[in-house]
C-alpha cells in the first residue's frame, strides 16, 4: 500500500472521529476472501484489467439519420487487490459507463470492443452472471438506483436463506453505525449519509472483492464526502479491491494509490496518488501536470479548449487539439501505453 | 438492468442485429395489432425509425384512400337498382348489394368517410377540452385545480357508454348529439396527462430561470409548453378517433345517432340487422369486417406515432 | 447598488424553518463565499436573494428597492445542475436567444464554442452546458450574479477556466458575487471575504 504524501491535496487523512478502524475480514461471512493465484503474468496481482475497451453507440440525430457515438476509446486500466484506483474525469464524460461495462448492464444498443479480465479471465456475460452481487458489486451515486417500493434490507444482493440474509445484514449495518431497524426502512426514509452507508454496506455484505464505487460523493459537503470515502478505503485494506469513479481529483487524492485520469473517453494516465504533488513534474502526461495545476491551491491555472465530443473524435491523440507540446505526430496516431517510473501513459512526449 | 447484447471481445455488426429479429421485416406497431411482413432481402436495410415512418405513411395512405375514394365516387353508383336486389358478394359487386340493389361496397365507403368524419369531430373537440383543462388545472389556482380535478374523477367515474347513449338521448339524436356526448365523455384521460405535464414543466428550473429572464406567461406556454404537449396530444387524438368512430357506430346502431339520410356505418349495420336472420350475411359483415378494418389501422397509426415520438424507446 | 437580504426567513413547512433571521450584503465588485454544511439553507438563500422564492420573513433589496419583475432580472442564479436548468427540447442557439442573445465576446470569454450553437443540450458535456448557463445569465444587464455551486461537478480545469472567465466580468463589469461552494480552497482563492451559514 503506498502512503500518499507531500503537495496539498496529497496527504492521507485520519479516520473520521471516534471511529475504530476495523482490520479483520468477519468470518461469519460466506465467501472467504482468499487471493487466488495470479494468473496474469505482466501485472502480477491484477484482480481486473481493462484492456483497449472501446464502447459505442448508435443514435438517432433529430430526423432520421443515425451518427456513431463513441463515449469510451481504447480505455486501458488496471486494479489489483487491496489498492483503490481513481478514475477522474470530467462528470458525466462517459465514465460511468465504464463501470455499467464492468458489471455487464450496458444498454442494448451499445457496441464493445476489447477486453475486461477478471483473475486474468476474460469476463463473459455467463461469468458475471455468477459474480455480479457477489465477488463484484457496486456502490450507486445514490439511493434512487434502488427500488423505492422495497425495504432497504431486502434489497441487499446476495443468495442466502431469509435468517441467514438478514443476520448477514443487520451485522453490515452494524458494523457502519447505522441504527437499528434501518433494514426495515424504505430508501426515502433514509437521510444523506444514511443512505451512504447502506449502499457501501449492502455492497460489502456478500465478500466483494470487486467494488465498483461510481461518483460516491456527488457535491455532498465535506464531512460526509470524508466518510463516504474513508469506508472506501477501509474495505481495500482488507484486501479488496475498489474503483472509485469520480471528478473530484483532491478528493481521490486523500484516499486513492492510483488515479488513472480520464479524458475524453480514454485513460491517457494511470500514475501513482504520490505522483500528484509539488509542482507535478512527477506526472507524465501533460493533461495530468494541467489538471493538477488547474486545482485552486496550486495555482488556479486554466487553459483554452473543451473536450473533444463522442460523436466527433479527432484521428490521433484525443488530447492533441489542445496540447502545447502537439506535434504531427499527435494529430496522425494515437499514442500507445508506455510504462514510466511506475505508471504508463500515452503521450508521444511524456516525461 | 439490462442484459447486454455483445461483451468484450467481439465487436458486433449493428446492421446484423436488425435481423436479430428473424428473416421478416416488420412495418408497423411492435406489439403488431396490424403488421406487414415483407422478406428482407426484397429492402435495403432501413433503421428502425425509418421503418416506423414508412409504416405511419402506409397507413395513412390507407386512411385517406378511403376518404379520397369517397369524395370521387360520384353519388349516382349510389342509386337504387331493383333488378340488382340482395346479391350476395361478386367479381361486380365485392361486398354484395342491399334490398335496394345498392352497391354495399360503395355504401360502405361512403358510410367509413361519414364515420370518420364525425369521429375526427368529436376527438377533435375533447382534444381541444382536454388542452384546456388540463392548462386550466395547472396555471397554479387552487380553486380551478379542485374543480377540474374533481371533474375528471366524475367523469372518469362514470360507465360512459351510459352516459353518452344519455346525452345522444337528451339532444335528440343526429350528428351533433354523437359528438357532444363523445366529447363530453372522452376529455378526462388526456386532461389529466395534459395537467401532469404542465405541473411537472412549470416547477423545472428553466422555466422560472425564463421567468427570470423577462419572458411573459403567454410566450412560455407557447414555446415551452406546447412544444411539450404536442406529441402527446397528437397521438392522444388520433388514438381517440378510432374509439369515437366505434362510439359513434354503436350509439346510430341503438338508434340513437344519425339519421337513415346521412347513412354512416352505424346505420348500415343496424339496417342490415333486420336481414340477417334471412341468411343475407353480407349486409352486416362486410360493412362490420371494414370498419373493424380501418379502426385497426388507425390504432396501428397511433401506435407507430407513440413509437416515434416517445423519447425512450426513441433510440432502439 | 447592494444586494441586500435584511433578516430573511423562511420555511417549506409550517413550524420548521430553514433559515432564520439571515442578513447578507453584497456590494459591487465584490465576491463573497458562502459555506456550510449540506442541509443548512444555502441553496434556499440562493434562491431568495435571486428572487425565485419570496422569503416568510425578511426582504431582499437592491438598491434599497425589492426586485423587479416582468423583466431581466438584474439579479442571476445559476445552479450545479445546468442539464436541469435548459430546456431538452430547444437547441442551444434557442436557449442562449431567450436571454435576448449573447455577443460574441462573452462567448469567447467563457469558452463558448460556436459549433454548439447547433446542437442539442444532451449532446453537450456538463462543463459546456455551465458555460451555456453562464452566459444566459451574464448579460449588461446583469448587477449581481449567486453562483450556486457551480463548478461543483465539474472537473478542474473547467473550473478554473469559469471562474476565470467570471473573475474577469467582476472586473470589467463591475459584477458582484455571491459564491456558494462547500471547497475551502476554492473560496480561498476567489472570495474577497467568506460568510458561514449555521443549520438551524
Amino acid at each position: 500500500m503506498i502512503k500518499g504524501e507531500g503537495g496539498k491535496a496529497g496527504g492521507r487523512l485520519q479516520p473520521p472521529e471516534g471511529r475504530l478502524r476495523e482490520v479483520t475480514l468477519d468470518t461469519a461471512f460466506e465467501l472467504e476472501n482468499k487471493p487466488s493465484e495470479p494468473l496474469n503474468q505482466e501485472r502480477g496481482l491484477s484482480l481486473l484489467e481493462v484492456r483497449e475497451l472501446s464502447i459505442s453507440f448508435v443514435q438517432y440525430s433529430k430526423g432520421l439519420h443515425q451518427r456513431t457515438i463513441t463515449p469510451i476509446l481504447e480505455l486501458d486500466l488496471a486494479i489489483s487487490r487491496g489498492e483503490v484506483v481513481a478514475v477522474v474525469g470530467e462528470s458525466g464524460s462517459g465514465k460511468s459507463l465504464l463501470a455499467h461495462a464492468i458489471l455487464g448492464i450496458l444498454p442494448v444498443n451499445a457496441r464493445v470492443s476489447g477486453e475486461i479480465l477478471y483473475e486474468g479471465q476474460p469476463l463473459t456475460p455467463e461469468r458475471l452472471e455468477k459474480l455480479r452481487g457477489l465477488e463484484i458489486t457496486f456502490v450507486p451515486q445514490s439511493v434512487q438506483f434502488l427500488n423505492p417500493l422495497m425495504r432497504v434490507g431486502a434489497q441487499v444482493p446476495i443468495r442466502q436463506r431469509k435468517e441467514k440474509r438478514e443476520e448477514l445484514v443487520r451485522k453490515a449495518f452494524k458494523r457502519y453505525r447505522l441504527p437499528e431497524g434501518t433494514e426495515r426502512k424504505f430508501p426515502f426514509q433514509l437521510s444523506g449519509g444514511m443512505a451512504r452507508r447502506v449502499l457501501v454496506a449492502s455492497a460489502t455484505l456478500g465478500g466483494a472483492r470487486l467494488i465498483v464505487a461510481d461518483e460516491p460523493t456527488p457535491g455532498m459537503d465535506a464531512a460526509t464526502t470524508r466518510e463516504a470515502l474513508w469506508h472506501l478505503r477501509e474495505l481495500a485494506d482488507e484486501g479488496r479491491a475498489v474503483m472509485l469513479i469520480t471528478h473530484d481529483l483532491e478528493q481521490a487524492l486523500q484516499f486513492a494509490d492510483r488515479v488513472a485520469v480520464f479524458y475524453a473517453g480514454t485513460t491517457l494516465e494511470e500514475a501513482r496518488a504520490v505522483d500528484f504533488s509539488g509542482d507535478g513534474s512527477g506526472l507524465r502526461h501533460p493533461y495530468s501536470k494541467a489538471l493538477w495545476g488547474a486545482l485552486p491551491g496550486n495555482g488556479f491555472r486554466a487553459f483554452t479548449g473543451n473536450q473533444p465530443s463522442p460523436d466527433d473524435l479527432p484521428e490521433g491523440c484525443l488530447y492533441a487539439p489542445r496540447c502545447k507540446m502537439a506535434t504531427d505526430e499527435c494529430y496522425a496516431s494515437r499514442p500507445v501505453r508506455k510504462y514510466l517510473r511506475g505508471g504508463w501513459v500515452r503521450c508521444y512526449h511524456a516525461t | 438492468m439490462r442484459v447486454p447484447n455483445s461483451h468484450p471481445g467481439k465487436v458486433e455488426d449493428y446492421s446484423k442485429s436488425d435481423l436479430r429479429r428473424g428473416y421478416w421485416w416488420r412495418i408497423g406497431g411492435e406489439e403488431g395489432r396490424i403488421t406487414l411482413a415483407l422478406p428482407s432481402a426484397w429492402l435495403p436495410s432501413f433503421n428502425r425509425r425509418q421503418r416506423v415512418l414508412m409504416g405511419i405513411v402506409l397507413l395513412t395512405s390507407v386512411v385517406l384512400l378511403v376518404v379520397v375514394s369517397s369524395y370521387l365516387i360520384s353519388d349516382e353508383r349510389l342509386a337504387t337498382d331493383l333488378e340488382a336486389r340482395d346479391i350476395p358478394p361478386t367479381l361486380e359487386h365485392p361486398f354484395g348489394t342491399d334490398w335496394l340493389g345498392r352497391d354495399m361496397l360503395i355504401r360502405t365507403i361512403k358510410g367509413l368517410r361519414l364515420s370518420m368524419g364525425i369521429g375526427v369531430l368529436a376527438a377533435g373537440t375533447s382534444v381541444a377540452i382536454a388542452l384546456v383543462l388540463g392548462i386550466l388545472a395547472a396555471s397554479g389556482l387552487r380553486l380551478a385545480d379542485a374543480i377540474v380535478s374533481w371533474l375528471v374523477d366524475f367523469f372518469l367515474g362514470l360507465p360512459h357508454l351510459v352516459f353518452l347513449i344519455l346525452i345522444a338521448f337528451v339532444l335528440g339524436g343526429g350528428a351533433t348529439a354523437v359528438v357532444i356526448g363523445v366529447a363530453l365523455t372522452h376529455w378526462p384521460s388526456l386532461a389529466r396527462v395534459v395537467r401532469a405535464e404542465v405541473l411537472q414543466l412549470r416547477t423545472s428550473d428553466y422555466i422560472q430561470a425564463s421567468l427570470h429572464f423577462g419572458c411573459s406567461r403567454w410566450w412560455i406556454a407557447r414555446k415551452h409548453y406546447l412544444p411539450h404537449l404536442v406529441p402527446q396530444l397528437i397521438v392522444g387524438f388520433v388514438m381517440l378517433v378510432p374509439h369515437a368512430i366505434l362510439h359513434e357506430a354503436s350509439i346510430t346502431f341503438l338508434g340513437f345517432g344519425l339519421s337513415p339520410h346521412r347513412p354512416a356505418v352505424g346505420i348500415i349495420l343496424s339496417e342490415a340487422m333486420r336481414y340477417l336472420s334471412a341468411g343475407k350475411w353480407w349486409l352486416a359483415l362486410m360493412p362490420g369486417l371494414a370498419l373493424v378494418l380501418l379502426v385497426g389501422v388507425i390504432f396501428a397509426l397511433g401506435d407507430n406515432l407513440r413509437a416515434l415520438l416517445n423519447p425512450y424507446t426513441a433510440h432502439e | 447598488m447592494p444586494l441586500e437580504a435584511r433578516e430573511v426567513s423562511f420555511y417549506y413547512r409550517r413550524g420548521e424553518w430553514v433559515l432564520r433571521r439571515a442578513s447578507l450584503i453584497v456590494n459591487p465588485g465584490e465576491i463573497v463565499g458562502l459555506r456550510g454544511e449540506s442541509g443548512s439553507g444555502k441553496t434556499t438563500f440562493a434562491r431568495i436573494m435571486a428572487g425565485y422564492l419570496k422569503p416568510k420573513g425578511g426582504v431582499v433589496l437592491l438598491d434599497g428597492t425589492p426586485l423587479p419583475r416582468g423583466c431581466y432580472n438584474p439579479v442571476q442564479l445559476v445552479h450545479q445542475h445546468p442539464e436541469k436548468a435548459v430546456n431538452p427540447r430547444w437547441r442551444i442557439l434557442d436557449i442562449l436567444e431567450e436571454a435576448r442573445g449573447v455577443d460574441s465576446e462573452t462567448m469567447e470569454l467563457l469558452g463558448i464554442d460556436p459549433s454548439w450553437l447547433n446542437r442539442w443540450p444532451n449532446e453537450l458535456s456538463g462543463g459546456e452546458l455551465q458555460r451555456i448557463c453562464l452566459a444566459r445569465a451574464l448579460r449588461p444587464e446583469t448587477r449581481y450574479l449567486i453562483a450556486d455551486e457551480i463548478t461543483t461537478m465539474l472537473d478542474a480545469v473547467t473550473q478554473a477556466q469559469i471562474w476565470k472567465a467570471i473573475l474577469e466580468m467582476v472586473w470589467e463589469m463591475g459584477l458582484g458575487v455571491l459564491a456558494i461552494s462547500h471547497d475551502v480552497s476554492l473560496l480561498g482563492v476567489v472570495a474577497d471575504r467568506v460568510v458561514e451559514m449555521e443549520k438551524i
